[in-house]
């Protein structure tokens, strides 16, 4: 017994028993503050990921559109190039199924002819469009292009 | 314009331009797997001048109608038509 115990009156908090109250308290609160902490951490990571997963495959649709474009405007060019080398561009009206050579989409070509009669030859206006199968039938691409055919002699492209 | 054979058994499309310095020829062909261009004068052989690589692919075919020229390789097929009259020379053909 000491000599404050004697007395009656209280001696200081010895510093083990303040320590070991500090000791009490801590993993509450730290504890605390590291589940608020993972929770923030956990909503951005969900955030982060969503927001890349929805530009990925926004990235991805963006480089199909532009494949299936660019095969749809060189079936677009093909078809005005017959078209321009044709002894009788009418011949070449219609609607024909293509396949694209690279990403295997199927496609629709169709050219409208229509002549201009003049004294001396055709004017032959052509609208070529090209529409992909897979989507509906949406216009890919479309161009117009023209083609002189002279009645007697060999033709001459517009 | 025509073609002729290749190395390889491929096709070489060769394009014909008659300067006032002589005659000239721009030629395209497949080689190891890539197409190649070449600008030479006119006669000489395949090679002998340093060619360009245009493009990796491992087909190239030339098709010469009668007013157009239709090249296939790996990526697909392109069609041309041929504007100026007589266009194709009288030993060119199909080498497809």
């Amino acid at each position: 017994m000491t000599e404050h115990d004697l007395i009656g009156v209280p001696g200081p908090a010895s510093p083990r028993g303040r320590g070991t109250e500090r000791v009490a308290r801590s993993p509450l609160w730290h504890g605390t503050a590291f589940f608020v902490e993972a929770l923030v951490l956990l909503a951005f990571l969900l955030a982060a990921g969503a927001l890349f997963t929805q530009l990925f495959a926004a990235a991805q649709a963006a480089g199909a559109e532009g494949a299936a474009l660019s095969e749809a405007v060189l079936m677009a060019q093909n078809a005005a190039e017959e078209l321009a080398a044709a002894d009788d561009p009418a011949s070449l009206a219609g609607s024909r199924p293509l396949t694209g050579s690279q990403t295997g989409d199927a496609y629709t070509l169709a050219v409208e002819v229509e002549g201009e009669p003049h004294r001396t030859g055709t004017l032959w206006h052509a609208h070529i469009s090209v529409t992909d199968d897979t989507e509906a039938g949406a216009e890919l691409y479309a161009l117009d292009t023209a083609v002189w055919r002279a009645d007697d002699t060999e033709g001459e492209v517009a | 314009m025509r073609t002729e054979a290749g190395p390889a058994g491929g096709a070489v499309l060769v394009l014909t331009e008659r300067l006032a310095s002589g005659t000239f020829e721009t030629r395209l062909y497949a080689r190891d797997g890539a197409l190649w261009e070449e600008y030479a004068p006119a006669g000489t052989p395949l090679g002998t001048t340093q060619a360009s690589e245009l493009a990796r692919t491992g087909r190239f075919d030339v098709e010469v109608g009668a007013r157009s020229v239709t090249v296939t390789t790996d990526d697909g097929s392109v069609v041309v038509a041929l504007r100026s009259a007589d266009s194709v020379e009288s030993n060119g053909g199909d080498a497809a």
